[in-house]
């Protein structure tokens, strides 16, 4: 609960590159899932 | 008294509309800047025009009220739904000087699109359009994705008073990040700095690579970036982003979707070090769900169709497409006529319904929105649960969303209610455009394009269709993006007032 | 004589059909008509003619893209380099591009390029040479925005004089925050 009154401008940098490795790691995810299902289709 | 209470209310909600319809004047000064510095005589003179106009009906609405005036919450309603109309009307000036629209509808059109970030036009000839113009177009993704109201506090004009948090909400934005409206715009804005700096940066060097001259690469990087972190859709060129022919700007314009598709709190919660709670939230689980089983049925879809059948074109015309209608961006890879042809099916209903489902709340995305999927599901299951439990038990149901959230009835009712909303909008826009002769499955697909504030398009959207449809997705675009609350509190405030000039007539 | 004859028949005769061969098989058609045959003219040699609309951007290959507006409708040009080199201006807010006459293949949903509908072209000529557009500046729209400005201007004078006459209305508690 701390955490919600820290600073969110301190840690930008890394907050950026927290959510850049998520939404690469999400799309390759994505990626692997279709072509899966067009593989077995 | 009431006549005077009335007329005072009257007075603030005119107050307001017209300071954030003003402050889009200053606004209009990029675009001016950006035909001045490419020389561009004839759009620099637009823009003054346009200026001129915003300012003179912003102070004019102004005069209702003296500054700092008080605003209630209902009135704060009024005052969005009603500054999302004006500010298009005002917007879209300059953008009907140009002489790229047919009429001042079309012009209006665009504006109300932009605004709503979503992305669906009605331009002539894109290709020659002004610099100045495409700046202007796209400024209205960045100004409407953030929220006006957003944007207007941070030019703070004069909005520093009681009404601001009101306002803030009736924008369909309930969450406070921050402890005041303030921090909160200014949080907001923070993120949207740091993304659209580093996104067009990127955008740029891209371009730069792939043989434009640097200033066009430049703009070209920014208006891609906005057009995606604020999930609009616009484009500089009539292809859109097929002009590019590079899967490299696809992967970089697909990961700054998902990035104006998360939650602006989810992005304070990171950016303080907490990374689990993405993990954790409701909503990013959700959307993830949502997204992978979307994926597979896209994958799937275009398999059994068989024109996108190859790993690269699965990716490039299926997941691309998947995250630009899940996070209600628009931005298309083929031709309006590929939809019907190429997607077949299942692909083609996917799609419909990564738009219908839209992103998350608080963020620039549209639609249903996947907290509100969530929290259905959730509800399903505990009503589930109830049936097969013995009758004494008491069931209870919680849910993470920054913090663990009880599941009550109301919250639920809530959700439930929005769903149907969205849903009885879609299908009836779909029903008009069917009436209008157009096959049932692209009328459908447009409908929710409007309504979820997507901007895909099977080619409906186009400057000879007909007027009236042009208005119903207008209205579909407007109630989309403030969640209909504010426009319905605005159509009963009109009913009630006429109700009771009657009653006293 | 006969045999110089008959190989002068043969010459005229190739003469003549040579360009016919080049460009019979190519099927003539607008940039809408590429984008909706539906399967009619995928794979088919095409020919069409409109206005350059992009630099040419890298397309891996020793190609280049060349995006060309048909008829309302840009198409994607893929094309090696040197049949390129003739283009010089592009289509954008301060000029007309060239107009072109692109022959080549149409693949609706390309292979090679993640799906793409596109053109690999065998033959550009270039008809038309790009020129500068002009756009006469509409000077009354500086008079209007001067006269709105002024009238915003009055408005907020007079918005403050009510602020400073309203004063002594800070009693009212409808006017408190």
């Amino acid at each position: 609960m701390e955490l919600r009154f820290h600073s969110p401008y301190r840690g930008w940098v890394t907050g950026l590159l927290t959510e850049l490795g998520v939404f690469f790691g999400f799309l390759i995810a994505m990626a692997l899932l279709a072509l899966v299902a067009s593989w077995i289709a | 008294m009431w006549v005077g209470v009335r007329k005072r209310e009257l007075g603030a909600i005119a107050h307001y509309t017209g300071l954030l319809v003003a402050s889009l004047a200053l606004v209009m000064v990029v675009p001016l800047v950006t035909a001045l510095l490419s020389a561009e005589w004839d759009p620099a003179l637009d823009y003054a025009c346009g200026i001129g106009v915003a300012a003179a009906f912003g102070f004019l609405l102004a005069q209702g009220a003296p500054r700092g005036a008080h605003i209630n919450r209902r009135d704060a309603l009024i005052v969005t739904a009603l500054s999302w109309l004006a500010g298009s009307l005002v917007a879209a000036v300059p953008l009907a000087l140009s002489g790229h629209y047919g009429s001042f509808l079309d012009a209006f059109f665009d504006a109300i699109s932009g605004l709503t970030t979503s992305g669906l036009t009605l331009v002539q000839d894109l290709d020659h359009l002004a610099s100045a113009h495409n700046m202007w177009r796209h400024l209205l993704h960045l100004v409407g994705g953030q929220g006006i109201v957003v944007a207007a506090l941070s030019v703070a004009l004069g909005l520093r008073g009681g009404g601001a948090m009101s306002l803030y909400i009736a924008e369909g934005r309930d969450e406070r990040i921050m402890p005041n409206v303030m921090n909160t715009a200014r949080f907001i804005w923070f993120v949207t700095a740091v993304y659209v700096l580093a996104g067009t940066l990127v955008l740029s060097v891209v371009n730069m690579v792939a043989g434009m001259e640097i200033g066009r690469s430049v703009l070209h990087g920014f208006w891609a970036t906005v057009a995606c972190y604020d999930t609009g859709g616009f484009g500089p060129t009539s292809m859109n982003a097929l002009y590019y022919h590079s899967p490299v700007f696809e992967i970089v314009t697909m990961t700054l979707m998902l990035a104006g598709t998360l939650n602006f709190n989810l992005h304070a919660d990171l950016w303080r070090g907490d990374r689990t709670e993405i993990f954790k939230n409701l909503e990013a689980r959700a959307l993830a769900i949502n997204i992978a089983i979307l994926s597979v049925a896209v994958g799937l879809g275009l398999a059994v169709a068989g024109a996108y059948a190859t790993p690269a074109e699965v990716l490039r015309k299926g997941l691309y497409h998947l995250i630009s209608a899940n996070s209600g961006t628009g931005h298309q890879t083929v031709y309006a006529s590929q939809w019907a042809t190429g997607f077949g099916g299942l692909a083609f209903a996917a799609i419909i319904l990564a738009m219908a489902f839209g992103g998350m709340a608080s963020s620039t995305a549209g639609g249903i929105k996947a907290l509100r999927l969530g929290l259905i599901v959730k509800g399903v299951v505990l009503r589930i649960r109830e049936s097969i439990a013995p009758g004494s038990a008491v069931i209870r149901s919680t849910y993470h969303h920054l913090v663990d959230v009880p599941l009550t009835a109301d919250v639920l009712a809530n959700a439930l209610m929005l769903f149907t909303l969205y849903t009885v909008t879609y299908i009836s826009g779909a029903m008009i455009g069917a009436a209008y002769g157009y096959p049932a499955g692209d009328a459908l697909f447009e409908s929710v394009s409007a309504t979820a504030n997507v901007g895909l398009s099977t080619g409906i959207t186009a400057p000879g269709m007909p007027a009236g449809l042009k208005i119903v997705y207008i209205l579909q675009m407007w109630a989309g993006r403030l969640e209909f609350i504010a426009l319905f509190a605005l159509v009963a405030s009109v009913f009630a007032a006429a109700r009771r000039r009657r009653a006293g007539a | 004589m006969r045999r110089a004859a008959l190989v002068l028949a043969v010459a005229s005769l190739l003469l003549v059909a040579a360009p016919a061969f080049a460009s019979g098989a190519a099927v003539d058609a607008t940039g809408p008509e590429l984008v909706s045959s539906d399967g009619a003219l995928d794979g088919s040699t095409v020919r069409f003619t409109g206005e350059v609309i992009s630099e040419p951007l890298a397309g891996g290959d020793g190609h280049v893209w060349v995006n060309v507006l048909a008829d309302g409708t840009a198409i994607g040009v893929w094309t090696p380099r040197d049949l390129a080199e003739g283009v010089e201006v592009f289509g954008r807010y301060s000029h007309t591009g060239d107009v072109v006459r692109v022959t080549g293949v149409l693949n609706e949903t390309c292979e090679a390029h993640g799906g793409d509908l596109d053109v690999h072209a065998q033959h550009i000529e270039i008809i038309k040479r790009g020129e500068r557009r002009e756009h006469p500046a509409d000077w009354w729209k500086l008079g209007a925005g001067l006269a709105g400005l002024l009238a915003a201007y009055a408005g907020w004078r007079r918005m403050r004089r009510l602020e400073e006459g309203s004063l002594s209305d800070r009693d009212d508690p409808r006017l408190r925050q």
